[in-house]
């Protein structure tokens, strides 16, 4: 707004103008988001105080720490943290790791790529539940795996309920791979053809012009598609619950566990807070590494 | 030898042929223009060369080598694009160096160099900066220093001024041609501007639908085209079809629907032969009405604009359908209604009429 | 870029080729055959090791769909709550997605954030805050607590989509309509109402398939009173007892509205709103 001299009556007709284009935007605002920020204020609150021993159901009514100390010394509780960053870190390095695979052999122009393409969408359409029985049927005990390999003589292996997280781990690649398929795959493709060109007429190999070029172009891009793989495994609850190991558990399991079945809610609750800081801290590191690292080139 | 060659080279796409059968040869140090409208395949024919495409037939020949099968990042041809390509997540210097580095020279060399090369297009000191940061012109330098340091063999460059404004690309144009002389780097540039090809080039070469129609200097082909495609691209042309009535001692006689021109030419051509006519708007006089004037002709002022150097005029001779366009150095003198008379040149482009949209060169 | 250039020899592209449409096809085409096969298992014969192909097909558990109380009540519990959730997040969404889109706000980029939150958040965690809360409150397995619940996973979609629509919708049109004498009433309900209903279509097809696969909020929240397809299926795979057959269809069941609606979706709609809906914009 640039700062003209107005008479009087225009600058207050302005400030009218002003005061009630923002009563209108609040208006609007507030069925949608003003509802959102209610119904996730009011959890994340109802967990902090009752992680505090302060409020909820089966409180004591004042302040304590009983519950983090609870949380941070038993064994149950501080593997299934481990378990969780454990299966997530691995699933979201596997996941990048052959997205990026993935995306670079979709460029080569072989026959079939067409229909590739198309079928390596289809886990976008299925929630992980069906997700999980689908892997289920073929590498579960008795599962197609199994069945065809019996007549050789050769016993297929366990993968459910592994104290490892195989199953788990499996599961969830099969579930996040494409939609991480589908970031990397449009990052790439933004980055313009004669930049590429360029590089390549300046004498990068194939090789130089990854390293050089694709790479640091597709980092950010790359990095926000394993935030979003990362915090869906670190907080996956349906996957574990039917096909992980009974120790250790996964924390999301830990948490309903605690509240389903021992109604505990103050430890849930602590719980459930320790999963709100770490899920917090990791989109601060996703910040400071990916807005503050090199340059941001916008393009 | 011929530096840098294009045999027969051809290249399609699916069902439509790109180019056809190209011959080029161009000398070390030359400085050629591909001319052409969008879709003659000049682009098509830079990226060949470049090794970005390759050629369903013919061979592309660098220092005597034959390369089309040299993958592009092995030629020793550095490319500037139309729009810079330049690599936004690095520095201008990063950006220069990035050559050198592929064919790796020793850090301090490139260091030196590259120092060099930035005092060359005159951006000194912005070696810091990003992309975004800077200028289309800037940006532009950039993109040529940082195919220049690496002392190419062949420097293409793709319409590489068209992003520009009008003034900005014309002291590029100056900038890029003294630069080109001095380093001596033979260079093969894309464009449809004709005025941007005819103020660079040692050697314009026009294509037309997949064809190099016609290759020469500025001067030859603006002053005797051999094709009508390439007489009508280049500036403003007045066709006039017409027979050769006679011929001889340098001097074509042709009955045209203006009349007859008596024009010095030497080419060969003969009596009863169809051809057409190409004369400059600058070539042609107005003069005021007067009788016996040589080739002088009757014409009434149809349409005239004030271009500031010169008027724009548009004149219809007297008992005939065709108008020429005329320009006169200097402000308006004739106004709209006015007749004039029109004093046809002794010299035009005779050019063999064919039946055919684009002649073949003679 | 569509070909890679130092991959020269024709044999080994088909190789390649070959070796990647066999991989994606077992990895991602397979499973989703062998569940129909078991939802095709004839009850009476079972399907067991070593038989890679059942003996025996039939519809028996399809019909099971409908006869066996359970299922036909999750069934028409996840449709209800599924059509209520729609239309909530349709009401509460467009005024939302109409200021982000195309009213000047001050902190446009906070609200921004705000709108992505439930989706960075562990959904898990949610539901056990909610949990606590609707249990005092009463909403406890009730369609309503399961319905709101499930709206605060659902409308940030919603919300971007028709987001996303709005912005497309050219200025000039609008100043055109209004150049032409049309109010903002007008113009509102003749250019811009028709110019965004392929949003809207979208947001509310995105916003009815999120509700039907949602599974931890419906859980915490309506266990044991209500049941969803997706709480049923759970309890099919393990979570109660184990029974593929019916685990297949129920998976099936599910996914069906969905491929069906996303089939429609794409030849209807512009991909651009479907990205942006997915947190790509």
């Amino acid at each position: 707004m640039t700062a003209t001299v107005l008479s009087p009556r225009l600058s207050h007709r302005l400030r009218l103008r002003r005061r009630a284009d923002r009563w209108i935007n609040l208006l609007l605002l507030m069925p949608g988001c003003g509802f959102l920020l209610l119904a996730m204020m009011l959890p994340i609150c109802q967990l902090a105080l009752a992680s505090f021993g302060l409020f909820g159901i089966g409180a004591v009514g004042q302040f304590t720490i009983q519950n983090y100390a609870e949380i941070s010394q038993n064994l149950l509780f501080t593997s299934a943290f481990r378990f969780s960053l454990q299966i997530a870190a691995v699933t979201t390095l596997i996941s990048v790791a052959v997205a990026t695979l993935f995306t670079a052999v979709l460029q080569i122009d072989f026959p079939g790529r067409r229909l590739v393409g198309a079928l390596y969408k289809v886990p976008l359409v299925v929630p992980s539940l069906i997700a999980a029985f689908l892997v289920l049927t073929m590498i579960g005990p008795g599962g197609m795996a199994a069945r065809v390999l019996q007549p050789f003589g050769v016993r297929w292996p366990s993968f459910l309920h592994d104290p490892s997280g195989f199953g788990i781990i499996l599961v969830l690649l099969w579930h996040n791979i494409p939609i991480t398929i589908l970031i990397v795959s449009a990052v790439a493709a933004a980055v313009p053809r004669d930049v590429i060109e360029a590089a390549r007429t300046l004498g990068a190999n194939p090789w130089r012009v990854f390293r050089r070029i694709m790479v640091p172009l597709c980092a950010p891009g790359i990095a926000a598609a394993a935030l979003l793989v990362f915090i869906d495994a670190f907080g996956t609850y349906a996957i574990p619950s039917l096909i992980g190991p009974a120790f250790p558990r996964a924390i999301s399991v830990m948490m309903t566990s605690e509240f389903l079945l021992h109604a505990n809610w103050g430890t849930a609750s602590a719980l459930g807070v320790v999963m709100i800081v770490t899920t917090a801290l990791i989109l601060v590191l996703y910040h400071l590494l990916v807005d503050r690292g090199a340059a941001r080139p916008d393009s | 030898m011929a530096w840098l060659e294009l045999r027969s080279v051809a290249k399609r796409f699916g069902v439509v042929t790109a180019i056809e059968r190209i011959d080029l040869e161009v000398g070390h140090g030359e400085f050629l223009t591909v001319l052409g409208a969008s879709g003659c395949g000049k682009s098509t024919t830079l990226r060949i060369i470049a090794g970005l495409e390759r050629p369903d037939e013919g061979e592309v020949i660098l220092t005597g080598r034959p390369i089309q099968d040299m993958p592009v990042h092995r030629r020793e041809i550095a490319m500037v694009f139309q729009s810079y390509a330049l690599f936004p997540h690095m520095t201008v210097a990063q950006n220069v160096a990035f050559g050198l580095e592929t064919r790796g020279v020793p850090t301090v060399e490139i260091v030196r160099r590259v120092r060099e090369a930035l005092k060359t297009v005159e951006l000194s000191g912005l070696d810091e900066r990003y992309p975004r940061q800077l200028s289309g012109g800037q940006q532009q330098r950039v993109a040529l220093a940082r195919a220049l340091v690496t002392e190419p063999k062949v420097l293409l460059l793709d319409e590489p001024l068209s992003n520009l404004d009008a003034k900005l690309r014309d002291r590029l144009r100056v900038e890029l041609r003294a630069l080109q002389q001095k380093l001596q780097v033979t260079t093969i540039y894309v464009t449809h501007d004709q005025s941007e090809a005819m103020s660079l080039s040692d050697r314009i070469a026009f294509m037309a639908g997949g064809r190099i129609v016609e290759i020469g200097t500025p001067e030859e082909i603006y002053r005797r085209p051999r094709a009508r495609s390439t007489a009508e691209f280049l500036g403003i042309a007045n066709m006039l079809d017409g027979k050769v009535v006679a011929a001889g001692q340098g001097i074509l006689s042709i009955e045209s629907n203006l009349g007859r021109l008596d024009l010095e030419d030497a080419a060969a051509l003969s009596v009863g032969d169809d051809v057409v006519v190409c004369l400059r708007p600058e070539d042609i006089r107005l003069v005021v009405p007067e009788a016996g004037a040589p080739n002088g002709l009757p014409g009434t002022i149809r349409h005239s604009a004030y271009l500031g150097s010169i008027t724009d005029y548009i004149i219809e001779p007297a008992g005939s359908d065709v108008s020429l366009r005329i320009h006169v150095p200097g402000p308006t003198t004739w106004r709209i209604g006015d007749i004039a008379s029109i004093q046809l040149p002794r010299f035009g482009a005779v050019i063999r009429r064919r039946p055919i949209a684009h002649s073949v060169p003679r | 870029m569509t070909a890679f250039w130092f991959i020269r020899s024709r044999r080994l592209r088909w190789l390649i080729g070959g070796i990647i449409l066999v991989g994606t096809v077992l990895v991602f085409v397979l499973p989703m055959a062998v569940a129909v096969l078991w939802s095709l298992v004839d009850p009476e014969v079972g399907w067991f090791p070593p038989d890679v192909v059942p003996s025996r097909l039939s519809l028996a558990n399809w019909r099971a769909l409908l006869a066996v109380p359970e299922m036909s009540q999750a069934f028409a519990a996840s449709f209800l709550i599924a059509t209520l959730v729609t239309g909530l997040c349709m009401l509460l969404g467009l005024p939302s997605a109409y200021a982000i889109a195309r009213r000047p706000l001050r902190h446009r980029r906070a609200i921004e954030l705000l709108v992505l939150t439930p989706l960075m958040m562990p959904s898990v965690v949610l539901a056990t805050g909610l949990g606590s809360i609707f249990i005092r409150l009463g909403l406890s397995q009730t369609i309503v607590g399961v319905v709101l619940a499930q709206t605060i996973v659902v409308l940030p979609f919603m919300i971007r989509i028709v987001t996303a629509t709005l912005t497309g919708v050219p200025q000039d049109l609008i100043d055109a309509a209004r150049n032409l004498g049309a109010t903002p009433l007008v113009m509102t309900r003749r250019v811009l109402m028709p110019l965004i209903v392929p949003g809207l279509f979208a947001g509310a097809l995105l916003a009815f398939i999120g509700s039907l696969e949602e599974f931890i909020l419906t859980f915490v929240v309506g266990m044991p009173k209500i049941q969803t397809l997706p709480m049923l299926l759970w309890a099919y795979l393990g979570g109660r007892s184990s029974i593929q057959t019916y685990a297949a269809v129920v998976s099936l069941a599910l996914l069906a509205p969905t491929l069906i609606v996303l089939f429609i979706a794409e030849r209807v709609l512009k991909q651009e709103h479907l990205a942006a809906g997915f947190g790509k914009a």
